[in-house]
């Protein structure tokens, strides 16, 4: 019941932002060209802005409302008492610098006037009469620095909303922390976001840092604040960014999707007195490494030669070791040969191998010693400077070197999953019932003012996690909402992008939650970590009526407590395959099996690399390393978990038959996936225009469930149009989907949604995902494949982000790497595979998931135990007692 | 946990719905294979056991006994093999000596009179010094005087069939360890539900539930147990438990359960073998329902039989229906004001949306409805156990936390029947139903007000909405219930056929009795031209006698005359002067009991579910407005402009 009602109201709340970005739509269309959108951060044009707004007025009743923001000081006559026009006061161009800003001056409400920071200038020089040229004449004079150490984890930070925060762990050296460091961030915002009241707030392990006013719509801008000395700590430093962000015009709860702010990765990071810290040179500071310009950390093992299939297991394992070392958010594997260059930011040059291999990558490799394993930073000259080098005298021993610098990472809490270098803290992980509360998962005591919020926050959970039919969690909130809230305003909890509950506030006059319960049914979560957010939608009288200045009004309307707390119940826990759910969240059943992984794939470089990148991956999903053996015996492979890796065109037809695959020569590819405009390519990011509409949402509905061929989709939209006149069988229609919608029982019988025939993936996939089993055993097989080898490698890059890779479930699942797009195929024969010992509870809870998933088989079973029922009791009535009492 | 404005609301509802599932549970075990029809043991001549039959009386007047003892002592069984006792407890030494002198003279006047009239019938006239544990004792101080194998028990207005003590003596000699035979209820006069909804020719009594599946189904258990009266016991027995108990105010059943606990038997006959009076008025009614609820929680609190040692699994379980059935007002009334504490002070004791409710509520309720339907559908039509459970609830709450608190205070009171309501009136004791009435339709104007108002939880509303308007409609039933008719006699008339001759106006003439009743009979004749019937003329009817009745006419008195075909049909008052004249009246209405069962059978019959419901929506419908009618007095206006607009329910 409580997931039809989701739906419903998930299906409205879709239906209502569409149709916000439809009315948004030619705004946007029309406003995109006269955005310089090639621009990396210098002063926009005011000139080319001004026809922008033209056409947005000329663009109706609906543009209209929104732009008043540039009539308030023209035409409104606002004192400027309380809202000083920046324009008139701010010395243009004069660089931004925070310094030392106390305690005291973080907790200062008061908007603070004439912000300015270099490139803000445009908009409210605009005023009707004024020649708009004035303001382009100011270019900022120091142009932007490029950070020495970046310190973005992601390729694109983006905050969202009216009250959003984002915090994780980067790590810096001794060295680094030593020295005076001045925090960069370049970054660009929606243009309906107010200046004046809004604010970025960055603090670094809990101390304030800087407080910008977020200002920067026409183009990235780049602030600088010094880091008070002792704020930078050697070692994992929690940085944290807080945006409160108001809406210049509008008070709808609509209007906070158009709150954004994106960060400039290039332009954000540290900046260190002396200029660049050298690289790292000890193995405990292997995180300090850090990311690139687009959150990744690079792995580069040089290698020249051809690659042997016992470089490769040393490759696959050293991969998995790093990352774990590194705690690196997001590594990516490559191979090259040797003078590579000196590392850039965010690279690790690492050698590995026996003795010879050293000699071929190195000028002077380091002498190893008889039965001991190296790990050493050395710096070499034909190897890129300094370079991380593993060896040792037999290939034993080099496992013994890794596995010495995995082990050296072994983190303490097995309640945690270790993700705080993307997203801090860290998650906490459940294998059975347990609770956590928020303000261990992040979420701090807030009192928000504005219109929409969301808390986030992670779950991780085991591979054989299996209570999504019949499973269930509970949020005990600890909140409180104002009188001036209306009662019909929302609670909603999403998971994984899809609504999982929703509660409404009732109260007129306010209300106190006190661990007031909210059900969530775990539908929605799957092995691995799941992303989690409650968001608070607030209708406020004073919002519809949405009079002049209102979104100035900061009332504090909502308050949530750190001490509400996230409870889990007890679930299920068998593990399922095939289900790729948990092959990508844990590594299920690979890294759980006791023998070395076997790995086929060609020799090459990129497969090899792609190979790395993907079990390095899958090393941080399950916190360990697991052996690898790239060249099984094939009889032995019958019977074993195998992961097959390359180029679609160099796997056995049999193993795409096993895995439920289309044969190759089916598959229509396309000769070259366009290039991604985004980070893959290396290239700077491209800006989305600051009218745009967020991406968040969209993000999430790039994952679309389909079936072998495709085609139900159309077949579903023509059966509507052909049925849709005829009278009987379009209400019989109607009531079947209504009853599937509402009820999950499909008439035509069977629960699971998969379909038997092979899986085609669509022409523009670039990494294609696929599981199934051995032919005569259970044992699991899983297919990552390509085009080629080269564009799986460029591919898998972005495939393990976890944006993408988090997103990946059922039995195959394709990504397209130009646009994000995720396309998943459920499973149909799911075999279950004992992980747990079966003990009586455990049976039962996996009884209740099996039997929700299969309603019909239940109400049969139902029916039967009925009926048997009826019939002992009646036989046992039938005895009569004897004499009668 | 949450807030505890809603936590104790929602505890308490939460209970009631616990208890109505357990409740449920329980029944479906007693009635789950109901004993079939016995046929009772033909007793070997001369093999008859010596029986004493006990009529006790408290207040009952000489009439009424009258007949009861006249029909106790028509018994077809030998004279010699039975002994008929009055065991009169209004004439005891205690009442005779009081203070109070009108009364003490009254004592006196009725100890005397009811010995000419004992002395007249050929019974026994009992009386004691001192009235001690009332109708139990009065029973006990029989037994002391009285020395047959058997004890035979009626109420003062259970009058006896012929075939009484031959339906059921037979058992006896089967089973040594038989403590009891038991025999159903069978009333001649309609309660006062049955009397306002105008029902009882067409639907089955309140108690033919009890008696005709519960009782059954306790029987196939081996937990029939005592009522009180129409029921033979075992001397033999009694004797193990010094008589009858008198711990609770229910001594039949605890009488029961002592005796089942020692290891002795019963057998319940489905058979009516003795015809009744109820109450006749609610508050009489009530009266009676408050004692039955109390007793039963004495015996659960002084017996508890679910661990009561001796008695079997199933008829712990059976006296544990029995009792805890009487546990209904409490939850009823939680039922019946927990919309209220959404719909007025918005308390979240409901966590569900519309369609949570639609799927578990509704579901059990519909599924309740079938199988009540098909467990009982003949003897008890839907939703009238609700009205009955409602109409009892408002007094029987206070009734049932008294005797909690107070388990030893509650005393034997004796059910007033034979009354007579003169006039159309309300009840003495119907305010709190207008009162819960007017509650509900505020209720109701709440209900569009808040889903108009706060649409976002309209789901919830009108659930609640829906749940008070059943509520309400039971209630407005309520209100016709205790908007009491006027009625002019006890007991419905039954239709015999029974050739006579009839002395009237000089002649006698052949004649024919079509119906009688306590007070009366219907007499169709052919009249010769020289005799007129004329109302106010006395007249005399001749019958054949019973065995023992020295006399075979039987004086009337001509109430109404009416020509039919060219007969005439006289409605006739009986003019009982002397004993044999109670004999007489008492061979006329009890002498055969297949005219009860095929009444009975008249009345059963299943309506559905759905027809059910729709005829209790109607009679509901109408009840409301005929009490409104009462209340407001708009009923006398009617009565003078529109008659008959209230006077009969809507078929």
């Amino acid at each position: 019941m409580r997931i039809s009602q989701s739906r419903l109201f998930g299906s409205t709340r879709v239906a209502a932002s569409l149709l916000a970005a439809l009315l948004l739509l030619p705004v946007e269309a029309m406003a995109q060209p006269a955005f310089n959108l090639g621009d990396d951060g210098a002063g926009p044009v005011g000139a080319v802005v001004a026809p922008a707004f033209e056409t947005r007025s000329d663009g109706g009743a609906a543009a209209d409302a929104r732009s008043p923001a540039f009539d308030i000081h023209g035409r409104m006559g606002w004192s400027g008492d309380a809202v000083t026009t920046p324009a008139k006061t701010a010395p243009a161009g004069a660089p931004f610098t925070m310094t030392a800003p106390g305690p005291a001056g973080a907790s200062d409400p008061k908007p603070q006037p004439g912000p300015a920071a270099p490139g803000y200038a445009a908009p409210f020089q605009m005023l009707p009469g004024q020649p708009i040229a004035a303001a382009a004449a100011k270019p900022d004079a120091a142009g932007p620095m490029v950070p020495d150490r970046f310190i973005i984890p992601v390729p694109r930070l983006r905050l969202e909303g009216e009250s959003v925060s984002r915090g994780w762990v980067t790590y810096f050296t001794q060295q680094e922390a030593e020295r005076p460091v001045t925090l960069l961030i370049g970054y660009l915002n929606a243009i309906y976001v107010m200046p004046e009241l809004s604010r970025l707030r960055v603090t670094i392990n809990g101390q304030f840092v800087a407080e910008v006013p977020i200002a920067s719509a026409q183009g990235p801008t780049q602030v600088k604040a010094a880091i008070p000395t002792g704020v930078l700590r050697a070692g994992g430093n929690l940085i944290r960014l807080e945006m409160r962000a108001v809406h210049r015009t509008d008070c709808s709860i609509e209007s906070t999707y158009d709150l954004w702010m994106e960060f400039d990765n290039a332009l954000t990071g540290m900046v260190f007195e002396g200029g660049p810290v050298p690289h790292p040179t000890m193995v405990d500071d292997l995180p300090a490494i850090g990311v690139d310009a687009q959150g990744t950390t690079n792995i580069r093992f040089i290698h020249p030669g051809p690659i042997e299939s016992h470089h490769s297991d040393q490759i696959l394992l050293a991969a998995q070791a790093l990352a774990l070392r590194g705690r690196f958010s997001h590594p990516v594997v490559s191979i090259v040969g040797t003078d590579p260059g000196p590392a850039p930011p965010g690279t690790l040059n690492v050698v590995v191998g026996l003795p010879q291999d050293l000699r071929n990558a190195m000028a002077f490799p380091p002498p190893i010693a008889t039965n001991q394993p190296l790990v050493r930073f050395v710096n070499d000259s034909r190897a890129g400077g300094t370079v991380l080098v593993l060896g040792g005298e037999t290939a034993g021993i080099i496992e013994a070197a890794i596995d010495r610098l995995a082990t050296g990472s072994a983190h303490s809490d097995d309640n945690k999953v270790a993700i705080s270098s993307r997203f801090a803290p860290d998650a906490p992980f459940f294998t059975g019932a347990g609770s956590v509360r928020f303000s261990e998962m992040g979420v701090t005591t807030q009192e928000f003012s504005g219109r929409r919020l969301r808390l986030r926050f992670p779950i991780g959970l085991p591979a054989d996690f299996y209570g999504a039919a019949n499973g269930q969690a509970r949020i005990l909130l600890d909140a409180a909402y104002a009188p001036s809230v209306r009662p019909g305003s929302q609670l909603s909890v999403y998971v994984n992008g899809s609504l999982a509950s929703a509660y409404m506030l009732t109260e007129r006059h306010g209300g106190l939650m006190e661990r007031k319960v909210i059900k969530v049914p775990l539908t929605h979560f799957r092995a691995g970590i799941n992303r989690v957010w409650i968001e608070v939608t607030l209708d406020v009288d004073s919002d519809e009526v949405c009079g002049p200045g209102a979104t100035l009004v900061r009332q504090q309307r909502f308050v949530v407590f750190d001490s509400s707390e996230f409870v889990m119940d007890n679930f299920a826990r068998i593990g399922r395959s095939p289900g790729l759910a948990a092959f990508i969240g844990r590594g299920f059943p690979y890294f759980q099996s006791t023998q070395p992984v076997a790995v086929v794939m060609r020799q090459d470089i990129p497969t090899v690399a792609a190979a790395a990148t993907v079990m390095a991956r899958l090393a941080l999903s399950y916190e360990g390393t697991t052996l690898v053996e790239t060249a099984p015996s094939p009889a032995s492979l019958a019977s074993r978990p195998v992961l097959f890796i390359g180029d679609i065109n160099h796997i056995p037809p049999d193993v795409l038959r096993q895995v439920g695959v289309v044969d190759a020569s089916k598959i229509r590819w396309l000769a070259a996936p366009p290039p991604r405009d985004g980070a893959s390519q290396g290239a700077a990011p491209t800006w989305d225009s600051p009218l745009s509409t967020p991406s968040d949402a969209s993000l999430e509905a790039n994952v679309r469930v389909r079936s072998a061929s495709g085609n139900n989709d159309i077949l579903d939209r023509w059966r509507d149009e052909v049925t849709g006149e005829s009278g009987l069988s379009a209400a019989i229609l109607r009531f079947e989907r209504w009853f599937k919608s509402t009820y999950g029982i499909s008439l035509g019988g069977s629960g699971d949604e998969g379909d038997s025939e092979p899986f085609n993936p669509p022409p523009n996939s670039s990494v294609l995902v696929a599981q199934g089993f051995a032919p005569s055993s259970n044992a699991v097989w899983t297919l990552i494949a390509g085009h080629t080898a080269d564009s799986l490698d460029a591919a898998i890059g972005d495939f393990t982000l976890p944006e993408y890779w988090l997103k990946i479930y059922g039995q195959a699942a394709v990504f397209d790497a130009a646009t994000g797009q995720v396309d998943i195929r459920m499973a149909r024969d799911r075999r279950f595979i004992v992980t747990e010992p079966l003990g009586p509870s455990n049976l039962r809870l996996i009884a209740a998931n099996w039997l929700s998933l299969n309603i019909v088989t239940y109400a049969l079973v139902l029916v039967l135990c009925c009926i048997v029922f009826a019939v002992v009791t009646s036989l046992l009535l039938r005895r009569r007692p004897k004499g009668g009492g | 946990m949450e807030e505890l404005a809603n936590f104790i609301p929602a505890l308490l509802l939460y209970g009631a719905e616990m208890y109505s599932v357990a409740l449920m549970g329980l029944s479906l075990f007693v009635v789950s294979s109901p004993q079939p029809p016995r046929t009772a043991p033909v007793i070997a001549s001369g093999r008859e056991p010596t029986v004493d039959i006990f009529v006790p009386s408290y207040n009952e007047d000489a009439g009424l006994l009258a007949t009861t003892l006249a029909a106790a002592s028509a018994i077809d069984y030998p004279r010699d093999r039975f002994t008929v006792w009055l065991l009169d407890d209004g004439g005891t030494d205690q009442k005779c000596e009081q203070h109070d002198l009108p009364a003490a003279r009254e004592a006196q006047m009725r100890r005397e009179t009811l010995t000419e009239l004992c002395r007249e019938l050929g019974v026994n006239y009992l009386t004691r010094p001192r009235n001690e544990y009332a109708k139990a004792g009065n029973l006990n101080h029989g037994l002391a005087h009285s020395s047959g194998e058997l004890i035979v028990v009626f109420d003062a207005d259970h009058a006896p069939a012929r075939s009484f003590l031959r339906e059921t003596i037979g058992y006896f000699n089967e089973d040594p360890r038989l403590f009891l035979v038991q025999t159903p209820h069978f009333f001649i006069n309609p309660d006062p539900v049955e009397r306002s909804l105008d029902t009882w020719r067409r639907m089955p009594s309140e108690n033919e539930m009890f008696y005709g599946v519960i009782q059954r189904g306790l029987d196939r258990w081996g937990g029939a147990f005592f009522c009180g009266s129409a029921a033979v016991l075992r001397r033999e027995a009694l004797r193990e438990t010094d008589g009858f108990a008198h711990s609770s105010i229910t001594e039949d059943c605890e009488t029961a359960l002592t005796l089942h606990a020692r290891g002795w038997h019963s057998v319940y006959v489905d058979t009516p073998l003795i015809a009744g009076l109820q109450p006749e008025t609610f508050a009489s009614f009530i009266g009676q329902r408050s004692r039955w609820a109390q007793g039963m929680y004495q015996i659960l609190r002084f017996h508890f039989p679910l661990f009561r040692s001796g008695l079997t699994m199933a008829q712990r379980i059976c006296y544990m229906s029995s009792i805890l059935f009487w546990f209904f007002p409490i939850s009823r009334a939680i039922f019946l004001v927990s919309p209220f504490f959404y719909l007025f002070f918005s308390l979240e004791i409901f966590n569900g949306s519309g369609a949570e409710f639609v799927a578990y509520t509704a579901v059990y309720l519909l599924i309740n409805l079938f199988i009540q339907s098909y467990l009982y559908g003949k003897y008890r039509w839907p939703w009238f156990s609700e009205l009955y459970e409602y109409i009892q609830t408002v007094y029987l709450l206070p009734a049932l936390l008294s005797v909690m608190i107070n388990p030893k205070k509650p005393t034997f009171k004796v059910t007033s029947k034979g009354e007579t309501i003169d006039e159309n009136r309300i009840s003495e004791i119907g305010l709190p139903f207008f009162v819960i009435f007017v509650i509900q339709i505020i209720a109701v104007f709440v209900t569009f007000w808040r889903i108009a108002t706060e649409p976002y939880s309209a789901d919830i509303t009108i659930v609640v909405g829906m749940w008070n308007l059943l509520n309400l409609i039971i209630s407005g039933c309520a209100l016709g219930v205790v908007s009491e008719r006027a009625a002019k006699r006890h007991s419905q008339r039954m239709a015999i056929t029974r050739r006579c001759s009839l002395l009237i106006d000089g002649v006698e003439v052949p004649a024919v009795i079509e119906n009688v009743s306590m007070g009366g009979v219907r007499i169709r004749t052919e009249l010769p031209a020289d005799a007129k019937a004329r109302v106010g003329m006395h007249a005399v009817v001749r019958v054949t006698p019973p065995d023992a009745c020295i006399s075979d006419t039987l004086p009337i008195l001509v109430r109404k005359v009416a020509l039919s075909e060219g007969a005439v049909v006289l409605g006739a008052q009986f003019n009982a002067k002397c004993a044999a004249h109670y004999q007489l009246i008492a061979d006329l209405i009890f002498a055969n009991a297949d005219e009860w069962k095929k009444f009975q059978a008249g009345r059963r019959n299943n309506p559905g579910v759905l027809r059910g419901t729709v005829m209790f929506v109607m009679i509901a419908g109408f009840q409301t407005l005929r009490g409104l009618a009462y209340v407001t007095q708009l009923e006398k206006l009617t009565r003078r402009f529109a008659p008959g607009l209230f006077a009969r329910a809507p078929r």
